[in-house]
């Protein structure tokens, strides 16, 4: 493959590696690229943190995944969120307010605990560590739910950050290690050979040795020009907030049939309870996923009524409190719901980190550890081949 | 703060404000009730605050009426019986 | 389902009922306040008697108009709208979910006195121009006993008479246009006779009160312990920094109008730069329709021009209606709004001849230290604001996401709309000055059990 087309765009900068996208999983890569002594250009549409990583949870929740590979990751993302919290702080003095404050995932009474403890034996047996809670355990350990409860697990080690400031920090490391940003910019044509890669923005043309695109619902798109099927379709999920309300949300507090909605096909809407509370003092609310079209971030009021009405059946004294706001993300979904990490199959230096679903924040970590072994040629942290995008594409991946 | 007199208003009624049985009349809002008793109306107990538009838009006159917290004061009728509380439980940060 | 969903209650939207109802629509008006009126036709709630001498002309005319629209349209007082999706319109009245799908929907929401942030305004007896009206001729109140009415435009005037009608011992009205600027325009209000009648009816009860008037002077600043006690008056532009003191314990403060756009925005209205306003509001044709098909727009929502120039354009926003809805065909509806057309562009003529007297002053936007509050909400200072521009925030929603300014209560309505001054001009002239925070639902704070109960749609 030969770089045919001149775009008339002078080159404005060579560099060892560009990041497409400034989400949580392109900061990510960007910071272990840069620290890994790579030249990094980060190429953002929008701003940091301005797609699905500004409206979305935080999560660091490992109960949620749905097969081993998806666990594997998640586990090495889980350890790693955790060192990195200290390291951004002390390096860039941002704190992204992570906060191991467990999760508790809850069956309600109308049923579900056949597959709650389907789930956690799976879990169990894979090392991640639970305790069963009755009804009263759930009232003890969650005063403010009320709902009636099967009871819950609880996954002690469930933690969460705050993910914009997680990924302002990932941008701000990566730049302390010689990084450069360029916002505003979106993509306007990648052309790619077997040695590397230029990248056409307003700005000019950008050529390197290695593209990353972690550009979320939006990647497909990035790459475009060359005429590759990147399987990713966007979810959207909503959330509402919650501000001035005396109640105390403890824990991650999630419905376990969270589990099946995350590991559904099914395309039409679907609502589990998530409710938490950020250190801001403010209670966040969900969670929906419907399958969309990238350009719709709006809120739907049936959708919000929904979760709102859902969240109430758990935790009823917040029926008085206020929402004052609501947002929608993006998540981006692939076939068997695992992500896209590595090269491009007729594109071998155009590497896709993307396809997390839900999980964005979570597996953003270990992802970014997995594209620098792969570009760097060291060992990856968990074995590659479950999430190349050159694996065979099955619908619904499971677990056991 | 003070009423003007010789506008008739509607039936006396009370409200509690922090605890504090507080007399108004009927088409007062709470602001209103809260201002000409000289009650503060600071939804944070360390600024003082008060109302700055009186229609609606800037919410510092809101209080906890009722047990929901951030009404606007200035846009809530006053109703006999009506519990409003200053300062919420809950942080008044969203 | 009705034909027409009137949102506001002021001028522009009981124009446009009482048209409706002329027109033989099923209109329905909804208001967040519990009395109709508007801020212009401000009325005491219905519990209140006021007394039988001095009448207020302008109450009276108000009362008669509203009673006129109440038997054209039905009436849904004390609610707020929260959404808008395509023909529905999403109320919270008492923290009771409703819907009302119409055929139209006409947003006639109006305006607010243009939040100017300066130190001090967050002190108590520092409040809108629009509150002392509220106050006054709405809660028959005092606001306070010694007052500085400061700010610019026609508007301080009405102000300070109502202060002065209500014992109010107004002693400095300042005025941020200069003398100079009033007479060169003076030749341009000629035309406008009757206008001259109502200044009197404001300004001589002022100028027996004795209250002085200050023209090309700003308030610098508000000061005091936990209460206004004094304000700092100084000369708008050049010289040296002059300052005077005078003692108060009210500052009614009105710079201009704002209007809200979020419902326009939500239900995705492609919006213009008004320069009356200086901001962005909802474009529309001369049927008053907005980009998006059933909505209509009317009064000060889609720009500055004043009661006369809302109460036209609420009448031909109910015309515009009814033809969307073929109840006019298009030679007769024309038949109907020429005659207004023609008053209109006489009435914003007018509103221009203000607006150019009375301009939007980029130079406010010096009077913020690094140490003013300017999200009143989130109580995040100007030079927090300052830094993150500094530091690459583009727009509004990026300041937002670095600052938490705008995610208030308020939902960044005061903030919002002071801020892209501040930006660009002390930060970064190429800052995008017509950016907004993004419209999301629920616009107003609704309970949760209300959202919960609304009833899905699928």
């Amino acid at each position: 493959m030969t770089i045919s087309r001149d775009h008339g765009g002078t080159t404005i900068g060579v560099c060892d590696a560009i990041v497409v996208g400034a989400g949580i999983v392109g900061a990510s890569c960007a910071h272990a690229l840069a620290k890994a002594g790579l030249a990094v250009r980060i190429v953002e549409r929008d701003a940091p943190a301005r797609g699905t990583s500004g409206a979305c949870e935080g999560n660091l929740v490992l109960w949620d995944r749905t097969s081993d590979p998806d666990l594997a990751l998640t586990r090495v993302s889980h350890r790693r969120w955790a060192e990195l919290a200290e390291e951004l702080s002390a390096g860039v003095g941002i704190d992204i307010e992570y906060a191991r404050k467990g999760s508790l995932m809850v069956i309600p009474e109308s049923g579900g605990i056949d597959g709650a403890r389907r789930q956690c034996d799976w879990l169990g047996g894979q090392g991640v560590r639970y305790e069963w809670l009755d009804a009263a355990g759930v009232r003890e350990a969650e005063p403010w739910l009320k709902g009636a409860v099967d009871g819950a697990a609880y996954f002690p080690d469930d933690a969460q950050i705050e993910p914009r400031l997680a990924t302002w920090a990932q941008v701000r490391a990566a730049q302390r290690c010689g990084a450069t940003l360029h916002a505003h910019q979106p993509v306007l044509d990648v052309q790619s050979s077997a040695t590397g890669v230029r990248v056409t923005t307003g700005l000019g043309v950008l050529s390197a040795d290695w593209l990353v695109v972690a550009a979320g619902v939006w990647s497909p798109e990035v790459v475009r020009s060359l005429h590759v099927d990147v399987p990713v379709r966007p979810r959207k999920g909503q959330i509402a907030i919650i501000a001035g309300s005396p109640v105390q949300v403890i824990h991650k507090v999630m419905e376990a049939s969270y589990v099946q909605t995350v590991a559904s096909d099914d395309e039409q809407l679907q609502v589990a309870n998530v409710v938490e509370s950020t250190r801001s003092g403010s209670i966040l609310l969900g969670s929906s996923r419907e399958v969309t079209v990238p350009s719709d971030r709006g809120v739907e009021l049936s959708v919000l009524s929904r979760i709102v009405a859902r969240a109430l059946d758990f935790f009823p004294d917040l029926a008085s409190a206020q929402v004052i706001r609501s947002y929608a993300g993006l998540r981006p979904m692939t076939p068997d719901h695992l992500p896209l990490i590595g090269p491009l199959r007729e594109h071998p230096r155009v590497i896709l980190a993307t396809g997390h679903e839900g999980g964005g924040v979570m597996g953003a970590a270990a992802t970014a550890d997995m594209v620098a072994a792969l570009i760097m040629g060291a060992p990856t942290p968990v074995p590659p081949e479950p999430y190349l995008p050159t694996r065979t594409l099955n619908p619904a991946g499971s677990h056991g | 703060m003070e009423r003007l007199e010789h506008v008739r208003r509607g039936r006396q009624i009370t409200i509690e404000v922090d605890g504090e049985r507080v007399d108004c009349w009927e088409g007062e809002t709470v602001a209103t009730a809260m201002l000409t008793r000289h009650l503060r109306l600071s939804r944070d107990a360390s600024r003082p605050r008060s109302v700055f538009c009186a229609i609606g838009v800037c919410f510092e006159c809101a209080a906890e009426i009722d047990g929901t917290a951030g009404v606007r004061t200035c846009m809530t009728p006053a109703v006999a019986g009506m519990r409003v509380r200053t300062t919420s439980g809950g942080s008044a940060r969203a | 389902m009705p034909d027409l969903l009137i949102v506001g209650a002021g001028p522009a939207g009981l124009a446009a009922a009482i048209q409706a109802g002329e027109l033989g629509l099923d209109t329905v008006v909804v208001d967040e306040n519990t009395t109709a009126g508007g801020q212009f036709y401000r009325q005491y709630p219905e519990s209140f008697q006021e007394p039988a001498s001095p009448r207020d002309p302008q109450r009276e005319r108000g009362r008669q108009v509203i009673s006129r629209a109440r038997r054209a349209a039905e009436f849904r007082l004390g609610a707020s709208v929260w959404g808008i999706d395509g023909p529905d319109v999403w109320l919270d009245q008492g923290g009771e979910p409703d819907l009302v799908r119409s055929h139209c929907t006409l947003l006639a929401t109006g305006a607010h006195d243009r939040p100017t942030p300066f130190p001090g305004w967050t002190l108590p007896g520092v409040i809108t121009a629009g509150a002392a009206q509220t106050l006054v001729k709405g809660q028959a109140v005092k606001p306070g006993s010694r007052a500085v009415v400061a700010g610019s435009g026609p508007f301080l005037l009405t102000v300070a008479a109502h202060l002065v009608a209500a014992g109010v011992r107004v002693v400095e009205v300042v005025e941020a246009a200069t003398l100079h600027e009033g007479l060169r325009l003076l030749p341009r209000t000629l035309p406008y006779p009757a206008r001259y009648v109502e200044l009197s009816r404001y300004l001589t009860p002022l100028l027996r009160h004795g209250a002085r008037f200050t023209r090309g002077c700003v308030v610098a600043a508000a000061e005091g312990r936990d209460h206004v006690e004094r304000v700092e008056l100084e000369p708008l532009r050049g010289g040296p920094r002059r300052t005077r003191s005078v003692g108060v314990d009210l500052l009614c403060v009105g710079y201009g109008f704002s209007a809200p756009t979020d419902l326009a925005r939500l239900a995705g209205c492609s919006l213009r730069w008004d320069t009356g306003m200086a901001q962005p509001v909802p474009r529309h044709d001369r049927w008053q329709a907005t980009s998006v098909p059933g909505l209509l727009v009317a009064g000060e929502a889609c720009g500055l021009g004043g009661a006369s120039v809302s109460a036209l354009e609420g009448q031909i926003a109910a015309i515009g209606a009814a033809r969307q809805l073929a109840r006019l065909s298009d030679p007769e509806a024309a038949r109907l709004a020429r005659p207004l057309w023609a008053r209109l562009r006489r009435a914003r003529g007018f509103a221009r001849v203000l607006t150019d007297a009375f301009p939007h002053r980029l130079q406010l936007a010096e009077l913020p230290t690094d140490d003013t509050i300017v999200c009143r909400c989130q109580n995040v200072r100007w030079g927090t604001v300052r830094k993150a521009v500094e530091e690459g925030a583009h727009d509004l929603n990026e300041v937002k996401t670095s600052t938490r300014c705008g995610m208030g209560w308020c939902q960044g309505r005061i903030c919002g709309a002071a801020l892209p001054d501040l930006i660009t001009s002390r930060v970064d002239p190429g800052f995008d000055h017509s950016a907004v925070f993004t419209a999301r639902p629920p616009l107003r704070p609704v309970r949760a059990s209300t959202l919960a109960r609304a009833l899905p749609r699928r």
